[in-house]
Parts: structure tokens; sequence; C-alpha cells
């Protein structure tokens, strides 16, 4: 598999629906096992059961560079100062599921591409749905990535450990409204 | 300072939150969101 030095998402990438047989996931690799497993194994299960959705992301029509799960929830208002002013008990949102990049393409900027695209898609479900937030549950390691990165706001736990992260949209509505 | 005798800051905390008071964090998401979602839009999805 021959990997370019910059890749052209606009031109190149195309983002499919995960679905049997359409590309070949045999072969995925990432740098976190239980992600690859995920894509492989039960990926396709929880889309059949509505549990989450994931959409691959295919370079030029072949190969499948990385994929993300997405899936409606909601945080409880209480869990940061900034969400405190909602006037209901829990805010709705996109939570950012499982994300992974093929191996051979990290760095090379997949993810934060990935993730730009499920903000486009939190923005387009906020004024047909109700979607104020987007929001993940970090793996160890990468929330500095998000926040410093990606400019996720962390929610820590008792413990300072960081288990939640988002962004409100309406920085974002209110400007394009 | 009332504020911070309601709910306790960590140091960090209560300096982010002066910059978001201030404004300049809340410039910087707001910019970031936006760039984000033009960048987002402009890749083709098959739905």
């Amino acid at each position: 598999m021959l990997v370019p030095d910059v890749i052209d998402f606009e031109k190149n990438v195309d983002i499919f629906k995960l679905e049997k047989n359409l590309f070949d996931i045999t072969d995925f690799k990432c740098s976190n096992p239980e992600y690859e497993s995920y894509i492989k194994d039960d990926a396709y299960k929880d889309q059949t059961k509505f549990i989450a959705q994931t959409w691959v992301f295919v370079h030029k029509n072949e190969n499948v560079i990385g994929y993300v799960s997405i899936a409606m929830g909601d945080l409880n208002k209480i869990q940061h100062k900034k969400l405190n002013h909602f006037p209901h008990t829990n805010v709705p949102g996109l939570l950012l599921g499982r994300i992974a990049t093929r191996k051979e393409w990290e760095k090379h900027d997949v993810g934060q591409t990935m993730v730009e695209w499920v903000f486009s898609e939190a923005i387009r479900y906020s004024t047909d749905v109700g979607c104020r937030i987007l929001y993940l549950n970090p793996e160890d390691g990468v929330d500095t990535w998000y926040s410093e990165k990606m400019k996720f706001v962390p929610i820590k736990n008792k413990h300072g450990k960081v288990v939640t992260m988002f962004h409100d949209l309406q920085k974002y509505l209110n400007q394009s409204s | 300072m009332a504020l911070r005798e309601v709910q306790p800051l960590e140091n960090e905390e209560w300096t982010q939150l002066v910059a978001e008071l201030e404004g300049n964090v809340t410039k910087e998401q707001s910019k970031f969101i936006q760039n984000a979602v033009e960048n987002g839009r402009k890749l083709k999805v098959h739905r």
C-alpha cells in the first residue's frame, strides 16, 4: 500500500457507511487492538442494532484509511460548570465514539479530518434534531490531543482523570444563524 | 471572588475562566469549530 506524503482529502477521500464486503477491512490495523477488532467484529452489529453508526474513510475508492463511529447521547449539566446554565437536566449531543486511523496512514491528519467531519455532522443534526454539544469519552493518553489540537473542554473525575470532553456548538451556531 | 467561594476552582481552571470571561478562549473555540465545519463539509459523503 503506497501512502502519499500528503493526502488530498477533498479529492481522494470518500466517506461511506460501513457495509459488509463493500471494502476490505480484514487487514485493517491501528494502534489500539480493541479498536481494530471493533471495526472487524462489532461495528456492523452495533449498526444493525442502531446503537452506533460507523463511517469509513476510503482513499481512492480502495483503502480504508480510518473509521469513526457516532451515536446520539447527552451529558448531564452538572458535569461541567459550562453546562450549568442549560434549562434542562441533560444536554443533547452527538457522541464521537470509536475512531481509528489505519496504522500506515497515521501522521497524515486522518484523525483530525475525521473529527472535523464529525463536527460538520453535529452541526447538521443540531438544526434538524437538537444537538447542542459534540462529546467523547477519551481513551487513556489521547485527551491532550483533543484538548490542545481539537480544543475540546475536558471533564475530570474526582481523581483528576479526564473522562469526558466536549465542545459547545452554540459558539458556531450563533455565528452562522 | 464570590464564584470562587461558591465553587472552588483549581488555579488553571480559574485562569481559564478569566480568559473565557475576557473572550479569548471563546473566540478561539468559535474559530476552531468554524474551520472544522468548513473542512468537514468539503468531504464527499455517500449516504
